[in-house]
């Protein structure tokens, strides 16, 4: 085990795979966010960094950038205390579980692996029936939004863990605000998996009105079905990959696009939309799960999760005088503001960690 | 005598890469330089010298495919310029050339850098595109 600080004792353990270093999803984004906003909260947090893929380098830098780190195996984990452990984790370990047991613990469930099964058409070996031990093991749940609990329920899961809290997600205030913007940069920000439909957005290029548009990709994950849609579609010189996108990047990338593509057919939260209001971008998006607690009445919702729809939706953003599209900015600003910072949701963790304390 | 590594005739897709990389074998390794390649306003860059350690491999001939790589995070704000990496390709029981979209790697395919033959381990022989 190595560590960055000589301090043993903490308000809270955070257990994770990830940092916000080489991310491989959303957790690292929202590990982040945590940082900031258990600062603010004066919540002082050990990060402790196990079951991860990160090479000595990249360990290296993650000590240099980020303090109260610890990088180990679970079962280092006794070197330090603190009231209640938080755990990000999806890689399988069974220390982690043995670990758990008797402890003040809360996990945070980023997405249902078994709606990731169902939505994206994969099977995930062991990895569903991990989370629901995890689950069952933890003092506590925490899923992103009221319709992720409703997922939860309907999965049967309040047999595994009846105390489940919804906490949502956060993000730091973004350095610039802009709208209305133009009409003719296409965002889509996210793994290009099937329950994102990342292909919705580039079918769009084919549309009457979007002849002059183009379509920024910034994700991870490419195949054959990617290839072929812009070669079938004759878009390869509309479409720009940038790959998986973080910092400067990232931002560079938000402060291109026009409007944000969110054609989900789930999403347990969803964080990027919560990304784009709080820059004034946009969100044209399906009406599901956590999209619409995020968004609430500012978004551009497609009445099904189908292109068709989508496609409506689009037409309706395109059409938006630019007052309209300013104030419907606005509104989701403010609504980012009022409900999902950073400091928010620290505040929050705070609340539950100093319920299941007492 | 020497034999010739480059199947220039073999059937596959075609070498698309804009400027030559000047792939090199040391020892049991393939080094690939620092490169970049794609038009000006979509260049795609492998910053660093890469050394592939060729002695595990199968005893075969190998693609040596420049690709557009998803799997690192990309902080480079300018937005002209992704990541580039390197897909060694086998050909498949078909005959076909392997392409690293059917592989959990998240890349895609850029061009061609050129051919390794491995077919005889002791001898480890390079051709162009």
């Amino acid at each position: 085990m190595i560590a960055n600080t000589s301090r043993r004792s903490f308000d809270v353990i955070e257990i994770t795979n990830e940092m916000p270093l080489n991310r491989t999803g959303g957790v690292g984004t929202v590990i982040d966010n945590l940082i900031s906003g258990f600062a603010a909260e004066g919540i002082t947090a050990l990060w402790y960094l196990t079951d991860h893929g990160y090479d000595d380098a990249q360990i290296d830098e993650i000590l240099a950038r980020f303090p109260n780190v610890a990088v180990g195996p679970v079962e280092a984990l006794d070197h330090f205390s603190a009231p209640v452990s938080h755990i990000h984790s999806y890689q399988q370990n069974p220390a982690l579980t043995s670990y758990l047991t008797g402890r003040n613990s809360v996990c945070t469930i980023h997405s249902l692996l078994a709606l990731e099964e169902t939505s994206n058409n994969v099977r995930l070996g062991g990895a569903v029936a991990w989370q629901e031990r995890l689950i069952a093991d933890s003092a506590c749940a925490v899923v992103l939004s009221r319709a992720e609990r409703a997922n939860y329920l309907a999965l049967g899961y309040e047999r595994l863990n009846p105390r489940v809290r919804v906490i949502h997600n956060g993000v730091r205030r973004p350095p610039g605000f802009r709208a209305p913007r133009g009409k003719r940069v296409l965002g889509f920000c996210g793994r290009l998996v099937p329950r994102k439909h990342p292909e919705y957005v580039q079918m769009m290029l084919n549309e009457t009105g979007f002849e002059d548009c183009r379509v920024l990709i910034a994700g991870r994950g490419f195949s054959p079905y990617a290839r072929n849609l812009i070669r079938d579609h004759d878009i390869d010189s509309r479409v720009e990959f940038l790959g998986w996108c973080a910092g400067e990047r990232l931002e560079a990338f938000f402060d291109s696009i026009d409007m944000l593509a969110v054609p989900s057919i789930y999403e347990p939260f969803g964080l990027v939309a919560v990304e784009a209001a709080a820059r004034g971008i946009p969100v044209v998006c399906t009406a599901i799960d956590g999209l619409t607690e995020v968004l609430g009445e500012h978004a551009f919702y497609c009445a099904d999760t189908g292109f068709a729809a989508f496609r409506s939706a689009m037409i309706e953003w395109l059409a938006a005088p630019p007052d309209a599209l300013a104030a419907r900015c606005r509104d989701a600003r403010n609504r980012y503001e009022r409900r999902f910072t950073d400091r928010m949701m620290g505040r929050r963790y705070r609340r539950l960690f100093s319920a299941l304390s007492r | 005598m020497a034999r010739q590594a480059g199947p220039a005739t073999e059937p596959g897709s075609p070498a698309t890469c804009s400027a030559p990389v000047q792939l090199r074998l040391e020892a049991t390794q393939l080094v690939v330089p620092p490169f970049r390649i794609g038009p000006p306003n979509r260049r795609y860059l492998q910053p660093s010298h890469l050394r592939i350690d060729l002695s595990h491999l199968e005893t075969d001939l190998y693609r040596v495919v420049a690709v557009q790589n998803f799997w690192i995070e990309d902080r480079n704000p300018d937005l002209t310029e992704s990541l580039a990496g390197v897909f060694l390709a086998r050909r498949r029981a078909d005959g076909a050339w392997e392409e690293p979209e059917n592989w959990p790697v998240e890349c895609r395919t850029l061009g061609l850098l050129g051919y390794i033959d491995l077919r005889d381990p002791a001898r480890p022989l390079l051709a162009p595109p």
